[in-house]
């Protein structure tokens, strides 16, 4: 359906029409805040809280590309768990990675108990360079790098100019790369010595 | 990379140049500084490879619906459908270009003051009966011409009457004199030796009439001037004589009738006024 309909409709209080927008976005919504946020349940919680936000920000749309004005608040919105989980950070278990989320990597049959293991480690700590960088940092690497976004709308999503965020995307780069280079032993063969 | 460093080439290019977003010229600037500088060509290598890594990451499985409940959002949904509503023309005014003609047409009749309509209905069924009841008493009173409707059926027993009374006169004014007439001959009591004695309709005989069908092209023009003015009329009934009696009750028929009509349109616009002005 359109989306302008859909959004003119929510505007009326149809919330059957905005939640046909959240189908629609919610797993890009959801990748994002999981990279961000590096935990599930934080990612969760902050989607949830994008949407309501949404719902209720929907006057203050003024056109344009809905996708962007939607990713901007669930960016937003995972700096605020953020600052907030960095407030209150103790050293429960809640806080600990749950590796178990990474069920897509048990479908791949073809690799040995070793090799999965390998990849889990490697996918672990690639997490954890990306959550080392600042937000501003982590955000354009993770829509540039692991969402695919383009330049010009991870401009428009942190209200930031291209060059910017070309600038931005190649310091968040080499900060992975140093950040890799220091635990190049759970690096595949081929990165190990050439990131050294 | 090293601002300082002779073949450096900015940041904004180095990540333009991974993501391959350069023109011609800007790829050849970047692969000359490669090709001089080990540096340079060492750091946009492990850029691209750390890019390489980034990309492999999985997508990550959605663990639940995020669609939205009504709790969630009561007040902001509250608020938006009473403004909705308030925004939205009354159900009456609205009709949906899918709506029937015939349904257009049942919502007209049903519109209005509710009292003044059964008003309007009641005088409408009385109006029924008491044509219904004239009609009846006609038929049993075959010598009184019906009033109004009757001009047509008197249009056509009348003027054979007239045909045969004047011996062929076709106009409604020789009728009317031709029932003088014939009044007068049966008041002197002389009847006249070719005249049958005429006593208005009912004194038309089967053989007048066959005698006055020959002549169509002299019949036809009397058929389709049934006007016989009221007073002909009321000579005509008059000259039944036996009839006159029943006169008062054909003119009450007759006013109730009308009285009926106006009644009826009256009541029916009245109450389409009053609900239009109770609506603005």
């Amino acid at each position: 359906m359109d989306q302008d309909n859909l959004i003119e409709r929510s505007l009326q209080g149809d919330l059957e029409a905005f939640n046909q927008l959240v189908i629609e976005y919610q797993g890009l919504g959801y990748g994002v805040a999981y990279r961000l946020l590096d935990d599930p349940d934080s990612a969760a919680d902050a989607l949830q809280d994008s949407f309501i936000k949404a719902f209720r920000a929907l006057e203050n749309y003024r056109g344009g590309n809905f996708k962007s004005w939607l990713m901007r608040i669930i960016v937003n919105t995972c700096y605020d768990h953020l600052r907030s989980r960095q407030r209150k950070r103790t050293e429960s278990l809640d806080d600990m990675p749950v590796e178990e989320e990474y069920i897509p990597q048990l479908t791949d049959r073809s690799e040995t108990p070793h090799e999965f293991a390998e990849r889990q480690e490697l996918q672990a700590l690639i997490g954890s360079a990306i959550t080392s960088l600042p937000e501003v940092l982590r955000t354009a690497i993770v829509l540039r790098d692991v969402e695919g976004y383009a330049y010009d709308e991870i401009a428009e999503i942190t209200s930031a100019a291209v060059g910017t965020v070309k600038s931005r995307i190649n310091r968040a780069r080499g900060r992975v790369r140093d950040y890799l280079g220091k635990h190049a032993e759970l690096l595949p063969a081929v990165y190990r010595h050439s990131l050294k | 990379m090293n601002p300082q460093h002779p073949h450096s080439v900015d940041e904004e290019l180095v990540a333009a140049y991974i993501d391959g977003d350069v023109t011609v010229e800007e790829r050849q600037r970047v692969e000359n500084a490669m090709a001089a500088d080990e540096q340079v060509a060492w750091e946009v290598n492990t850029l691209r490879q750390t890019v390489e890594l980034l990309q492999d990451l999985p997508s990550v499985p959605l663990p639940r619906s995020f669609a939205l409940t009504e709790d969630q959002v009561k007040d902001v949904l509250i608020e938006r459908r009473s403004r909705a509503n308030l925004a939205s023309p009354p159900p009456e005014e609205t009709h949906t270009p899918a709506e029937s003609a015939w349904r257009r047409f049942l919502n007209f009749l049903n519109g209005g003051d509710l009292a003044l309509r059964n008003a309007a209905a009641l005088a409408a069924v009385l109006l029924l009966v008491v044509t219904a009841v004239e009609f009846q008493w006609q038929q049993s009173q075959p010598g009184i011409p019906s009033a109004d409707g009757g001009q047509l059926s008197s249009g056509a027993a009348a003027p054979q009457a007239q045909v045969t009374a004047v011996g062929g006169s076709l106009s409604d004014q020789t009728a009317a004199s031709a029932g003088e007439r014939s009044a007068q001959t049966s008041q002197e009591g002389a009847p006249q030796e070719d005249e049958e004695p005429v006593f208005g309709v009912m004194s038309v005989s089967e053989d007048d009439q066959e005698a006055a069908a020959p002549a169509p092209e002299q019949a036809a023009p009397v058929a389709i001037q049934p006007e016989t003015n009221a007073a002909g009329q009321q000579h005509i009934t008059e000259s039944a004589g036996p009839d006159s009696a029943d006169q008062p009750l054909l003119t009450v028929f007759r006013y109730a009738r009308v009285l009926l009509v106006l009644a009826v349109i009256a009541l029916w616009l009245l109450s389409r006024t009053r609900s239009r002005s109770r609506r603005a």
